[in-house]
């Protein structure tokens, strides 16, 4: 049976999984990394900082707050490292008629699932690294709260807003 | 514009003019509250001149505010509400009465001095839901005038202010059982540490350690007196009546409030059984209505601690569709392997606080008779025990009391370990829906559902507990099937 499986991260010439999901595009990971070295140059300043202090904060356990700065340091890194890879792998999402389905996820996966009928307003946002690799986030919000499509390029991430409003706009039409 | 309680046509309106009182003390306590706090530091000198900033302040807040009453009017049309203000900014807001989750009356001490009442409009949104959309404070009799023309234009209820006064109440709670509440109704938690913070001052009082004594005190003032002072004032005189889909709860004993809404615009309603009043057969039952909430931020009550089949019959009375009567589906016994890695890693923790605290005991117990390191040294070894004892406790309690069942028009869950919640939710107040499953849960098949909703602080998020994933994402395709199929409609909850 091991020849019948079907891999789900597998793209057709569409860019889609078997499933019917789209996966994010392939330099969504280096905005992913330039976004974890920034987090590992923050938490290796804020460790040396630890290393530099920590005879004045206490003489007896000064060896223990270091080993444990190292560790931690050594845990971020290794999660900045390799989430990239796995969210990329693991993030899918579909948009369906009436329907926006998220699956992603590192160490939790979730799956969300949002009704088209629930919108309130779709913003399309772009941070300063997302912008030198030409990505985009796409941020919806319903009044329960509001869910992403990270990561996204930007002409993807502008179609993607303008369907949704487009039947937002559409279902508020028949209602009045 | 005139306004006149005795023209019936005269659909416009304005602040009452004590709203500039309720202005002035608000800032004229702030203020001489900053005074006490720095006059050390100010000569005689500085007195004078802080007197002569004190009455220029509040001169200003004076005329701003009377000249921003006078250019705020709020009219009520046949469909919505208009308010227009003329200041250095000119705005309109228009709030259509379809939008109103709810109205609430409010009379505050100042209120009842100056023989006013406060009308608070709150809309069914997530961003203004703390605070309400628009607030009129109104001459009483003016006041309940105006609620008899919104009882018809708003709720469909063709009844006056008096005939409101005087209908009977859907449940009976007398102030004894709001004593009862205020006690019982308590989240464990809070109870025991209350009850820890009490023996802890009555020993220190014991022992002649003043500072011990008062911060134990202290600590259970806040964690049990207080909430149970808030408690009797916020629901004494407590009433809870119906006339078409309108509820109105009315309750106080220093201010007075009542809060109106429309039953369509109920998001969930939720039985509550802290463990000590699960043991007494008691519940409480409470609803998320946007705007129904206090700046307490706790969750809107609609019937006080009563037995459990009262509060079951004002459900079932209150929000017949939101209620039904089925079999849950009980948490799988899989799900006792993660429950229980967490419970262990939470107890070695907590195990391993309480060794290194008597492996350095010496440095604090210097100084100590032996009675007292004895003491010490119990407490940290009782704790060591007992608390793992209640974790793996709770972990039974979860297994035992979480359940999940999907009605016709609505879904339940059951959360909770030693304080049960069991909440009803229709499908059509779903916002969305998200199924998690962490390391430890995807291995024995097993996940976690969020439902995201308006609530009555905002929005929240209701958790199931671990089931499997298949079976969490039904909700949501019930959600879905009923927008395709048409069975939600919107119109329904306008």
């Amino acid at each position: 049976m091991k020849g019948d499986r079907v891999d789900p991260f597998k793209v057709d010439e569409n860019g889609m999984t078997s499933d019917g999901y789209h996966r994010l595009d392939p330099v969504s990971k280096k905005s992913m990394y330039i976004g974890n070295m920034i987090a590992i140059a923050i938490a290796a300043i804020a460790m040396a900082a630890v290393y530099v202090f920590a005879p004045d904060i206490s003489q007896d356990h000064s060896e223990y707050l270091r080993l444990s700065a190292l560790a931690l340091l050594a845990v971020i890194v290794a999660y900045c490292l390799v989430s990239p890879q796995i969210t990329f792998m693991r993030y899918r999402y579909r948009i369906d008629g009436d329907k926006v389905d998220i699956r992603r996820g590192i160490l939790y996966i979730t799956h969300n699932m949002v009704p088209i009928e629930r919108i309130h307003q779709v913003d399309v946002s772009r941070g300063p690294i997302n912008r030198i690799f030409g990505l985009a986030n796409v941020t919806i919000t319903t009044a329960g709260g509001t869910v992403s499509i990270e990561y996204l390029k930007e002409d993807v991430a502008e179609a993607i807003a303008e369907k949704l409003n487009e039947t937002v706009i559409g279902i508020l039409k028949e209602r009045v | 514009m005139k306004l006149d309680p005795e023209n019936t046509d005269n659909r416009t309106f304005r602040n009452h003019v004590t709203v500039i009182a309720d202005h002035l003390v608000v800032i004229a306590v702030a203020v001489i509250v900053m005074w006490i706090f720095t006059r050390d530091d100010m000569g005689p000198e500085l007195d004078r001149w802080f007197l002569v900033a004190l009455l220029a302040l509040l001169l200003v807040v004076t005329f701003w505010s009377f000249f921003w009453l006078k250019r705020t009017t709020y009219t009520f049309t046949d469909t919505e509400i208009v308010r227009v203000s003329d200041t250095v900014f000119k705005s309109t807001k228009n709030i259509q009465y379809t939008r109103l989750a709810s109205v609430t009356v409010r009379r505050s001490v100042l209120n009842r001095i100056f023989g006013t009442s406060q009308l608070l409009f709150n809309i069914n949104s997530s961003v203004n839901s703390m605070n309400a959309e628009m607030t009129l404070v109104l001459r009483k009799d003016i006041a309940d005038l105006l609620r008899d023309r919104l009882n018809s234009l708003i709720f469909d209820k063709d009844i006056t202010v008096q005939e409101d006064s005087d209908l009977q109440t859907m449940v009976s709670v007398s102030n004894g059982d709001i004593i009862m509440h205020a006690i019982f109704a308590q989240p464990t938690y809070q109870s025991i540490f209350g009850f820890l913070m009490l023996v802890y001052a009555v020993v220190m009082l014991f022992y002649d350690n003043s500072g011990g004594f008062w911060t134990a005190l202290l600590l259970f003032g806040m964690s049990n007196v207080l909430p149970f002072i808030g408690v009797i004032l916020k629901y004494f005189n407590y009433r809870i009546y119906r006339v078409g889909d309108t509820i109105t709860v009315e309750s106080g004993l220093l201010s007075t409030t009542r809060r109106s809404f429309k039953v369509n615009k109920i998001n969930s309603v939720r039985v509550r059984q802290p463990l000590l009043a699960r043991m007494l057969g008691k519940a409480t039952l409470e609803a998320e209505v946007v705007g129904m909430s206090d700046s307490d931020e706790t969750a809107p009550m609609i019937c006080p601690l009563k037995d459990c089949e009262v509060v079951e019959g004002l459900m079932e009375d209150i929000a017949p569709e939101i209620f039904f009567d089925s079999e849950p589906e009980h948490q799988p016994r899989s799900a006792l392997v993660p429950m229980a890695i967490t419970s262990a890693v939470f107890s070695v923790a907590v195990v391993a606080f309480f060794a290194v605290l008597l492996y350095y005991a010496e440095t604090y117990l210097v100084g100590l008779s032996d009675f007292w390191t004895a003491t010490v040294r119990a407490s940290e070894i009782s704790a060591a025990v007992l608390i793992p004892i209640l974790i793996f406790g709770r972990m039974g309690l979860v297994q035992r009391h979480r359940t999940f069942a999907m009605g016709k028009d609505s879904f339940m869950l059951v959360y909770g370990g030693y304080d049960i919640s069991t909440e009803f939710m229709l499908y059509d107040k779903v916002q969305y829906v998200a199924v998690t499953s962490g390391p430890l849960q995807r291995p024995f098949g097993v996940a976690t559902c969020t439902v995201n909703m308006m609530s009555s602080v905002g929005f929240k998020q209701m958790s199931s507990g671990l089931f499997p994933p298949e079976d969490l994402e039904r909700l949501s395709d019930e959600v879905m099937a009923r927008i395709r199929d048409g069975r939600y409609d919107y119109r329904r909850y306008q």
